[in-house]
């Protein structure tokens, strides 16, 4: 009857999203007097997770999901929340979660509730406090099947030490060819360059830039911090930066610790994708630009001064604190 | 989730952050946008994809002109009524968000500050 949560795992590393999952698993499982079961793929390492919590690992260790597929890691999932006898199925935002998570649902005939932002409400009825609308609401999801997926938003829930004496077992769930109907060709990734997704900061820039020619200082500022760049949609439409970088309600959705946004108005569909950000910094020209109402601390002036002495003031500041 | 939640329906072939396809017969090739790059991913049909922007370039999106337009007025419209079992979720209730207090303007000569803010106030550097 445990809480399972699906721990994500990357270059043999436990991502950081499966300590929310089990930071927030952990709370539940307490109110609710039960355990914390992970479920990690061909990971070998596993051993950070007990920090927040997770009583149990089944380890999975499979050639054949090597590569991610969503249906095979979906079935892999299922099957442990069988095993378990779980009601409660945790997954996190990011893009492979996202694609397994409604397999998942179908598979052990559960509601799925979405960027949920909080524990539950109440566990009977079971409620989930939700974003709506793009982020410009919230909504409290009543979930009535007796098996519910829930998929915790990206920096929603925060990490909650909490250490427990961990179990680690394997487990091999039966998988069969229709589990692999997909097959990966080739995987093109930028490799050393934070992405959107798993950035702790995020540097974005628009129209204010004037031109493709002008983004070096961008790039530079995101060096500096760590972060990964973002664009808003108008420059990616034009060709400025690539599709990847568009974050917005039709592009990437961010949800760092900080953004900081260059040269960019804050029309409502670009802040409806970015709004989960915990800390927001606007670097703008016009002092009536509408970014800044929704802004935590803004800079009126032209970025090609500002970033570039902000870039060098960083340096001195890294230098100074590291 | 729709669009996976059919696939698992259906027990078809699913890629979802589709910005990519290309049908061969009974095989697709799809482009698939993963965190940091791309994956190029062979499927038979019947597939499912959950497309994303960037699956058609700018210039290639057709607008419906005038003609089509006024043509469709006079297609026939065949209604199907939805049958099937109550929904497993619900929304009961809507929240909106706390509201927010004003932003905190630092002067741009006064760069200093917005890193003290930064760093020792919203502690995200």
């Amino acid at each position: 009857m445990s809480i399972l949560i699906y721990a994500e795992s990357a270059e043999g590393k436990i991502k950081k999203v499966a300590f929310e999952l089990a930071s927030y698993a952990k709370k539940v499982a307490a109110s609710m007097g039960t355990t914390v079961t992970a479920v990690t793929i061909n990971n070998s390492d596993n051993s950070a997770l007990a920090a927040y919590g997770v009583d149990k690992v089944l380890n999975v260790s499979n050639d054949k999901l090597n590569n991610f597929s969503a249906k095979a890691y979906a079935d892999v999932i299922a099957q442990a929340a069988k095993k378990e006898g779980t009601q409660i199925v945790l997954v996190s935002s990011t893009t492979d979660s996202l694609y397994l998570a409604p397999l998942v649902a179908v598979a052990l005939e559960a509601g799925y509730a979405s960027n949920v932002v909080a524990l539950p409400e109440s566990t009977s009825p079971f409620q989930v406090k939700r974003t709506a609308f793009s982020n410009k609401a919230f909504n409290i999801t009543e979930i009535s099947t007796p098996v519910k997926v829930l998929g915790i938003a990206k920096n929603s829930f925060g990490l909650v030490e909490n250490a427990a004496a961990m179990t680690e077992e394997s487990f091999a769930p039966s998988l069969n060819d229709a589990d692999f109907g997909i097959k990966v060709e080739n995987v093109e990734k930028v490799t050393g360059k934070v992405t959107i997704a798993d950035a702790e900061i995020v540097v974005s820039a628009g129209r204010g830039m004037k031109g493709p020619e002008n983004w070096g200082m961008i790039e530079e500022l995101a060096s500096v911090l760590g972060a990964a760049t973002a664009c808003s949609k108008p420059v990616s439409d034009i060709g400025w930066r690539p599709h990847s970088e568009h974050v917005g309600q039709t592009g990437k959705p961010v949800a760092s610790n900080l953004y900081i946004a260059v040269g960019i108005s804050g029309a409502i569909q670009h802040i409806a994708g970015i709004n989960s950000s915990k800390v927001k910094v606007v670097i703008n020209t016009d002092p009536e630009a509408p970014f800044f109402k929704v802004a935590d601390y803004g800079v009126v002036g032209d970025a090609f001064t500002v970033v570039p002495q902000l870039i060098e003031k960083l340096k001195a500041f890294k230098a100074n604190n590291s | 989730m729709v669009p996976g939640m059919v696939a698992g329906l259906l027990g078809f072939n699913f890629v979802n952050a589709c910005v990519g396809i290309d049908v061969n017969g009974n095989e697709a090739k799809v482009t698939r946008e993963i965190d940091g790059g791309k994956e190029t991913i062979s499927a038979g049909l019947p597939l499912i994809i959950g497309g994303q922007k960037g699956l058609v370039e700018e210039k290639d999106l057709r607008i419906p002109n005038m003609r089509g337009i006024m043509m469709a007025r006079t297609k026939a419209l065949t209604l199907v009524e939805p049958t099937g079992d109550a929904t497993s979720t619900k929304a009961v209730k809507f929240e909106k968000p706390a509201a927010k207090s004003a932003v905190k303007l630092v002067n741009a000569d006064n760069l200093d500050e917005l890193i003290n803010l930064l760093h020792n106030e919203a502690k995200v550097i």
